[in-house]
This record gives structure tokens, sequence and C-alpha cells, in this order.
């Protein structure tokens, strides 16, 4: 370094309260350029890897995402709900009457049916005795 | 022949890279590993910090085209690996420049015979300046650079590091007139 020796603080300490020695440091420094060298040696030997070790684990890859795919529709498949294709005459109130069943139904029953679960809950069938007089 | 001069010719041929390299950690590590300990206090963490510099000179060497001096270079490189460090140890809502207590926690023990009394309340006068004050300071005191390298170190103004500097002593001075027992 060039240094610029004029003194600027005549008054304060100059040495660090540590106790490493300078051959302690000398050693320490020798240890990290070696170990940065094996480094860098250890970092190219492995972009120079052969062809076919790479490709084997581009193989490998490929097939364990394939597998994931394939276990993931298979787990969706097997918790879809079954279709079902309610018989003519079922009582489940979301069911669709044919057209050539609503000809056949009563006037009452065709509007009915024609209401969702929710509609149909919500009709107040009075009782004959609430009926108020006329 | 200069020496830096030796290991720049060196550096030129490819093949004495690795001869070069370590020829520059001789000739700079311990002032590299000092640099380093003075911002960081923790040993290991001046362990960890020279290992990443060393890796980042070797690293670097390749594109290494002269623009400054060897030295300053490699100074820098260490003062960034060792800001990188402190950015690491710290909690995500301290600021760099409020590590200064957490730091002289680390000082050696008051009662350890190799850190005498008047270093360690020195060392704990630095560490309350801010950080980059504080590495321009150890550049400008310990390692006696002249302010235009520290300028290209720090990438501060030579007249704003002599005004700092000009505060730090005083600051430095008076914690120690306020803390001497």
């Amino acid at each position: 370094m060039n240094p610029d020796n004029r003194n600027t603080t005549p008054n304060l300490p100059k040495s660090l309260p540590y106790s490493e020695s300078d051959s302690y440091i000398d050693l320490l420094v020798n240890r990290c350029t070696e170990q940065a060298l094996a480094r860098r040696a250890m970092s190219e030997a492995g972009r120079q890897r052969p062809q076919v070790l790479r490709r084997r684990i581009v193989g490998t890859v490929a097939a364990a995402a394939v597998a994931g795919i394939v276990a993931t529709v298979a787990l969706h498949e097997a918790h879809r709900p079954p279709l079902t294709h309610p018989a003519p005459d079922s009582t489940h109130l979301s069911w669709k009457a044919l057209p050539e069943q609503v000809a056949e139904q009563d006037p009452i029953d065709a509007l009915l049916n024609t209401l969702s679960t929710d509609e149909l809950l919500q009709i107040d069938e009075p009782c004959p005795d609430e009926i108020p007089e006329y | 022949m200069n020496n830096d001069t030796h290991i720049t010719q060196l550096l030129a041929d490819p093949d004495r890279r690795d001869e070069a390299f370590r020829l520059l950690m001789q000739r700079y590590g311990r002032s590299l590993y000092w640099h380093i300990r003075r911002i960081v206090v923790d040993h290991d963490d001046a362990e960890d910090a020279l290992q990443d510099t060393a890796i980042s000179v070797l690293a670097g060497l390749d594109n290494y085209r002269g623009d400054s001096e060897l030295g300053t270079w490699l100074y820098r490189i260490a003062t960034n690996q060792a800001l990188l460090l402190l950015k690491r140890r710290k909690r995500w809502y301290q600021r760099l420049d409020d590590l200064g207590p957490a730091l002289a926690e680390r000082l050696p023990a008051a009662d350890d015979i190799n850190a005498g009394q008047a270093e360690r309340l020195f060392q704990q006068a630095v560490l309350e300046l801010p950080t980059q004050q504080r590495i321009a300071f150890n550049l400008r005191y310990y390692d006696e650079l002249p302010y235009e390298q520290i300028a290209v170190i720090t990438g501060k103004s030579v007249s704003t590091l002599k005004t700092n500097y000009h505060y730090a002593v005083t600051r430095i001075k008076n914690y120690i007139k306020q803390h001497a027992s």
C-alpha cells in the first residue's frame, strides 16, 4: 500500500484488543487461499460431468415428474363423485322432469317440479284450520 | 521490482494465475484479515468473511483489468464481504449503523490479559461510529491509506472522507473522556 504517514491522531492507541498472533493469522490466510483454490477446482470438475450422467439425471427427473402427474390425476379421479342418472320416479327435488313426463302430470305437480329445493321448502302450505273465513 | 508489478505480470498469464493468487494472499492476507476484523469484531465472523473474500478475489482475477491498484481492489472486495456478513448477522429491523453496541459486546472481556483497557475503550468508541464512517476511519487510522485510495474503496469523495474523519476523531475522543474511569 502507499502509506501516507501523517499522524493525525497522536494520542489514541493503535493496537487492538485482540489476541491472535501474526503466525496464526498467516496460517488462516493460507488455509483460506487453498480452500478457495480447491473450491474452484471442484466447481470446474462439476461442470465437466460426463454426458451420460447428465442424461441419466434428466431422465430420472422427467420420470418422477410424469409419475407425479399420473398420481395426481388418479387421486383426483378417486375422489370425484360418481355420475348418477336419477330414475324417473325419483323424489330428488332437484330432478327436472322430462317433457313427456310433464305432460302426464298434474299441473300442480308440473309446477312443483320446476321449483328448486329451497323454493319448495319456502312454500308454506296452510293447514285448513288456519284459513280464515272469508 | 514492485511486488504488485510482479503479481500483475503473473496474472497476465492464465497458466500462472493460481501462483499470482497465492502471492496476492500472502502479501495482503494479514492486512485484509485485520481490516475485516475491525469491521465485524468477532474472530469467527472475520474468518468467514476472509474466506469469502479469497473466493471472490480468485473468481475476479480473470476479469481484473488493472483499473485500480491490486491492494485497493482487494480492500474493496474485503469491505463488501465484511458488510455482507454484518447484513446476514443483523436482525431484519436493525440498521447497519445500529450494530455498534452489539459488536462492542463481542470485544474481548475487560479482564482478558491481552485486552488492554485503553484499547478496549478505544474500540468501543470506534464502534459507536456509523458503519461507513467507521470503515473509512479504520482505513485512514490503522492502514494509513491516503484519502484517494479510501475514496476508491468506499465510493465516497475525498472531501467527504476528510470531513467524516475529523468528526470521527472528535466523537472518539469525547467518548473516551466520558467513559474513562
